[in-house]
């Protein structure tokens, strides 16, 4: 079977070349429609960096009272220090506070401060923490006295991992989807092929071939044009996601949002793998057709 | 190397191709078998290719039994055997090297070796400057050279030629004779369906005679060799 590799794939070459306007019209769709699933796989990606992000962040926001002397909170500060699972605290006054959101929102802040006519931030810790002590440090820093509220960032996470699970799962339904409209396509066009030559065919039959002989440049042409439409949209994610990322990085300072060149070439094998396999099903399906 | 006993093929519509044939070919033998058109030469030729089953009787050939056989029997069969079909089963599209390496692809020869054998086999039936024609360029006559090439450049244990010289010229039937001598000395056995004696007179042997599906004894008219087959004679 090895001595006629070369042979299988002049065929299978052979044969897409008999048809180009149909080949290339299955090549786009391929493309379009792997193009949709990495557009998903990078949204799930986005996310998932998003809660590791958020994650190794691991710390709260504890905001102090309008009234608090220095002495007061020199105090807090120390019983802050104290507790189980705290790292690193930090103070950040009203000014700095304000400094940060001027920093993340440029002057659409200085809009909103003219707009309240004061600085409307009040001065907290920033308490890093044990990652799974994060609750527990809240709830006990809560009723401190001195205390206005306590922010911590885990309900935000869990809500940003149940979406991440979300749009995973309706990753691979997309995939399965997309899968499943590759194969009819690709199946069509080797159907086609096979038609074309059932001449062919039997005359291999009548040589002594094997069912994998005629099957082999079949089989090759749904891989090959499988793993071309999966290469079409790589190299699609290549240009598009950090063209895209550069906007949505303009657009939303604050979070902290993976690059698109590495969610592009996170996603790239994925558009290859399911191009290639998806390619090998429709081919397989095509020959299934034909023999029954 | 080929057993028949008591061999019948009735198709579904009710038509007796063949009816009670008993024959023993030899390895290395020389077998003509001769009858009108729809004695059923094409017939027993199928039967021997697995490309119909008896429906009676017993046929063994290279000890695989034709009866009952299974997928991988028959192409093991077809791949020790060359075979010229009346209608010559070349791919049109391709050139006449090409089908014949395809004969030899099958088989799994490397590259090299099939290039030379292919265009060896295609100079010794007279094609060497049109090797690389489509074969849907070529005459009749030239595609029954190109199916002959094909069926000899394998070195089968068993070469089934049905009428590969019909309609050839004087210079071709010589050709086909030559490739048809130089197989059986390189051992091949020979089983021909024709009813040319131009081919009989170049390459001498057993003859057969197909009439309304039966072997039937040798016409003193035709210069055979030996007498028509074992038992069941009429």
């Amino acid at each position: 079977m090895f001595a006629n590799l070369g042979y299988f794939f002049k065929e299978a070459y052979r044969d897409t070349a008999q048809r180009p306007v149909a080949v290339i019209f299955s090549l786009i769709s391929i493309a379009l429609l792997l193009l949709f699933t990495a557009f998903v796989f990078a949204g799930g990606e986005q996310l998932q960096w998003l809660v590791n992000q958020l994650g190794r962040e691991a710390a709260i926001t504890v905001f102090l009272r309008d009234d608090l002397t220095l002495t007061q909170r020199a105090q807090l500060q120390e019983k802050l220090q104290s507790l189980e699972g705290v790292t690193t605290i930090s103070f950040v006054s009203e000014e700095e506070a304000l400094a940060k959101m001027e920093d993340i929102l440029g002057k659409h802040s200085t809009e909103l401060t003219a707009k309240a006519g004061f600085n409307p931030f009040l001065s907290y810790f920033e308490v890093g923490v044990v990652p799974e002590e994060g609750l527990g440090v809240a709830g006990r820093a809560e009723v401190l006295p001195g205390v206005d509220s306590v922010r911590d960032n885990r309900q935000t996470m869990e809500r940003l991992t149940r979406l991440t699970l979300v749009i995973r799962l309706g990753a691979i339904f997309t995939l399965l989807f997309v899968g499943l409209v590759m194969m009819i396509t690709i199946s069509h066009i080797i159907h086609l092929g096979l038609m074309a030559r059932e001449e062919e065919m039997e005359i291999y039959r009548l040589l002594g071939a094997g069912p994998l002989f005629a099957a082999m440049p079949f089989l090759l042409q749904g891989l090959l044009l499988g793993f071309a439409g999966g290469l079409v949209s790589f190299l699609a994610t290549l240009v598009v996601f950090p063209a895209l990322g550069a906007k949505l990085h303009t657009a939303l300072p604050f979070l902290p949002l993976q690059g698109g060149m590495e969610l592009a070439l996170a996603v790239g094998p994925i558009l290859l793998l399911t191009g290639t396999l998806f390619g090998l099903c429709g081919s397989l399906l095509a020959q299934y057709q034909a023999r029954s | 190397m080929l057993t028949a006993r008591k061999v019948a093929k009735t198709y579904e519509n009710g038509t007796q191709a063949l009816r009670d044939i008993n024959l023993t070919v030899n390895r290395g033998e020389v077998v003509y078998i001769l009858g009108e058109s729809g004695a059923g030469k094409t017939t027993f030729l199928k039967l021997l290719l697995g490309m119909e089953k008896p429906t009676a009787g017993e046929l063994v050939l290279a000890g695989i039994s034709l009866i009952n056989p299974r997928p991988e029997e028959i192409r093991r069969l077809r791949r020790q055997t060359g075979a010229v079909f009346q209608d010559f089963k070349l791919i049109l599209g391709r050139t006449a090297r090409e089908n014949v390496a395809l004969s030899l692809r099958i088989l799994g020869v490397g590259w090299a070796t099939n290039k030379k054998q292919s265009e060896a086999a295609l100079a010794a039936v007279g094609l060497a400057d049109k090797m690389d024609n489509l074969v849907g360029t070529l005459s009749w006559g030239e595609r029954q050279r190109v199916a002959l090439a094909r069926a000899v450049v394998r070195k089968p244990q068993l070469l089934l030629a049905d009428e590969p010289t019909g309609n050839l010229d004087e210079v071709s039937v010589g050709y086909v004779a030559q490739m048809l001598t130089l197989a059986v000395e390189g051992g091949s056995t020979l089983i021909v369906a024709t009813h040319d004696s131009r081919l009989i007179e170049r390459l001498p042997g057993r003859i057969l005679v197909l009439k309304e599906g039966s072997l039937t004894k040798e016409p003193a008219s035709l210069r055979g060799q030996t007498a028509c087959c074992d038992g069941g004679v009429e």
